[in-house]
């Protein structure tokens, strides 16, 4: 069946939905977009589908809007993040079957065969299979160990996978409005692939998301997708948090948080006042007050806290060259600071560097600009690989599989 | 999937979401967005449906004109646009080409070929239009003189073709008869006169510098006047003319005969046509005796081979041979 070449990137989450219209070929262009606040879900959890299909139906239909009235789109992409989600490390083994223990191309086969051949537990479903590397007899063999020799042939490989019902409960809102899910992209795969440098110095990079539910991370050890997570922590916790804590209700809270947040306390901060109905930080007699220093504590504690959560996850002993900061939290003043403290290493507040989307350069946009940067990689290697296949080659294939 | 093409051993979609999750996409109105979407879903097929029929109803209005058109070239009978530069009409080209009231159908190229062939016709261009409309254009040639073909008369063109007189009615009779030619069969079944280059040539000069001439004479001889090209000095390689005997004055001696050379008959033309000549003839037959004919030839003055002219003598028929030369 023919690819549209048009499709909705669609990011749900906690907070915002995030909709581009994007064109693949004959190069990747956006052509239309919305932002619409999210209703119906909270920390990637669905609470109310109906609300939740409303909201995101919105965001299509005015990012459709802002198109134009003639383009149609049928397909479309969805983010998956959330604690739904689980990620584990397979390997496949094989022995090397030549008597001169020269691995050869069926060794190989064999291996990822065997990789492949590994189930998830019953009711989930695997989203992504990440290559990592070959290893020979317990030693790094590369992309291809082909003549290399050894004993024992491992092919690992990283499986996300997902809760079928919480998958299928998200396909299904695209497919009420008339578009087919083409693709489901892990949310911390596409906002690395939004920021990514393309240097070598960043090979050994921490990618987190920090969104307004939960905070997605990807960790790349020489270039390879070494791991992936979900932090059920986010930018609605901090908020939550201080409207516990200063007693004040949420939408002051975020107020507060966005206006005058920082997640790194400063001397001054603890003669600091900030008044509730101040809007340019001016103090009036009769307002409610809340202390500056009690402010940053909290929203300190728990930005140490989602980077802690995230250190644990990934283990101590990890080498990190580069922590990348994204995501709609991340712009939260202090944060980086917190994030290098943390994890020890060079923190950067990253933004999508895709040419596509100059538009779009704000940290909050990473996944839904990182989405459409796979999806275009993805059809441009469909293309390559199938104008590659000549007669004589499927011919071959023919033989080859009976 | 993608990747079971890659590596026929690996089915990469083994436990994948698309294998597992059944997508069915349909348009709901569940929420105000797939509402609103539907509703321009259902007015743009409606649309385009509108707009298909209608592109289908035009078409089909155009494919039925243009083949009620087209079959028309098959079914209504022929019939005919004639533009010609002559006196030939739709009447004659029917009757020539066959073409009856109820010819549906004919060759184009055999048209113009029999059109060819008819020698009054130098040219034809025929082409069909639309409604089974023949568009015929004919160059057709130009009469010079007559000539006798058994019982009946033919017109000589200027380029020595011949076609019947039927269809030259308009200079029937006063053009003057060739006699003693010979007819030979040309090229696309027209007959033409043997040899006529110097007579062409003749009747040419005569057609259109002395025209005055041209309509008092009879017949033109070619009796001797060779078929081949004339090499060389040939006074006797001659034309003879008969001028028409109501075209003289009943006062004066009838002239049987103008015999002009084939090679020089321009200058003997110019010396007839000049205003001496005239005076110089009725001169001469004021004196002579009226009840004789005489004839008018033109000798080439061979006394000075530097400076050759022509003269004229009026000899009396009746003393051919030992005539008295004036």
């Amino acid at each position: 069946m023919a690819k549209e070449n048009i499709a909705a990137i669609v990011d749900i989450g906690s907070a915002e939905t995030k909709v581009l219209i994007v064109e693949l070929f004959p190069r990747l262009n956006i052509i239309g977009s919305c932002v619409g606040t999210t209703r119906g879900m909270r920390k990637c959890e669905i609470l109310d589908m109906n609300e939740l299909k409303e909201s995101v139906h919105a965001a299509i239909h005015d990012a459709e809007e802002s198109a134009g009235t003639n383009v149609k789109v049928h397909c479309a992409c969805i983010s998956l993040s959330g604690m739904d989600l689980n990620g584990s490390q397979v390997t496949g083994l094989t022995s090397v079957k030549s008597d001169s223990s020269v691995v050869c191309a069926d060794d190989i086969a064999t291996a990822r065969s065997d990789a492949y051949a590994r189930r998830v537990p019953a009711g989930r479903t695997i989203v992504h299979r990440l290559r990592q590397t070959f290893l020979l007899d317990s030693r790094v063999a590369g992309d291809n160990p082909e003549g290399r020799i050894g004993h024992e042939l491992a092919y690992k490989m990283w499986v996300v996978d997902s809760d079928i019902a919480y998958l299928s409960e998200l396909i299904q809102i695209p497919n009420q409005y008339g578009m087919r899910v083409e693709e489901v992209f892990l949310s911390s795969l596409a906002s690395a692939s939004a920021v990514e440098t393309g240097s070598a110095v960043d090979n050994n990079r921490l990618v987190i998301d920090i969104g307004a539910g939960t905070s997605d991370y990807i960790l790349y050890q020489d270039g390879i997708v070494q791991k992936t997570g979900v932090i059920p922590v986010g930018g609605v916790h901090i908020t939550n948090d201080l409207a516990s804590a200063l007693r004040i209700n949420d939408a002051d809270a975020e107020r507060m948080k966005i206006k005058y947040g920082n997640a790194v306390l400063h001397d001054e901060d603890v003669f600091g006042e900030i008044d509730l109905d101040s809007v340019d930080g001016e103090l009036s007699d009769f307002s409610p007050r809340v202390s500056k220093f009690k402010l940053n504590y909290v929203i300190a504690l728990r930005v140490r806290e989602i980077f802690e959560l995230i250190r644990k996850d990934i283990g101590d002993g990890t080498s990190l060259s580069s922590v990348f900061v994204t995501g709609g939290t991340a712009q939260l003043p202090g944060l980086i600071d917190v994030a290098g403290e943390i994890f020890d290493s060079e923190a950067r507040l990253v933004e999508p560097t895709c040419s596509f989307a100059c538009k779009f350069s704000e940290p909050r946009y990473s996944t839904v600009v990182g989405m459409a940067n796979l999806l275009f990689r993805r059809r441009m290697a469909e293309r390559r690989y199938h104008a590659s296949r000549s007669l004589i080659t499927r011919i071959k294939n023919i033989f080859l599989s009976k | 999937m993608f990747f079971k093409n890659k590596e026929s051993r690996i089915d990469a979609s083994v436990g994948e979401w698309r294998t597992v999750i059944q997508q069915h996409v349909r348009l709901g109105s569940e929420t105000k967005s797939s509402k609103e979407r539907r509703r321009k879903n259902f007015v743009r097929a409606f649309l385009m449906c509108t707009i298909s029929v209608a592109a289908v109803v035009l078409l089909a209005f155009v494919g039925a004109k243009m083949t009620g058109d087209m079959g028309g070239d098959e079914m209504s009978p022929i019939k005919i646009e004639l533009k010609t530069d002559g006196l030939l009409d739709e009447h004659w080209l029917r009757s020539w080409a066959g073409i009856s009231s109820g010819t549906r159908d004919i060759s184009i190229i055999n048209l113009r070929k029999k059109l060819e062939s008819y020698g009054q016709v130098k040219q034809a261009d025929v082409y069909r239009g639309r409604g089974n409309t023949l568009f015929v254009t004919l160059r057709e040639r130009t009469a010079a003189a007559r000539i006798r073909d058994g019982d009946s008369i033919k017109i000589v063109a200027s380029d020595g073709v011949l076609f019947p007189a039927a269809t030259f009615v308009i200079a029937q009779n006063k053009l003057p008869f060739i006699t003693d030619a010979k007819i030979v069969s040309a090229d696309g079944g027209c007959e033409q006169i043997d040899g006529a280059d110097a007579l062409l040539r003749f009747l040419a000069v005569v057609r259109h510098d002395y025209p005055q001439f041209f309509l008092e004479w009879e017949s033109i001889s070619v009796k001797d006047l060779p078929s081949g090209e004339i090499t060389g000095d040939a006074p006797w390689a001659v034309i003879r003319v008969t001028p028409l005997a109501e075209a003289q004055n009943p006062g004066f001696p009838k002239i049987e005969s103008i015999v002009f050379t084939a090679q020089h008959f321009e200058q003997e033309l110019a010396i007839l046509g000049s205003a001496d000549t005239q005076a110089k003839i009725e001169h001469y037959f004021a004196e002579s005796n009226r009840n004789r004919g005489y004839k008018i030839v033109f000798l080439t003055n061979r006394k000075n081979a530097h400076r050759t002219f022509q003269e004229m003598h009026i000899i009396p028929v009746n003393d051919a041979g030992t005539s008295r030369r004036r």
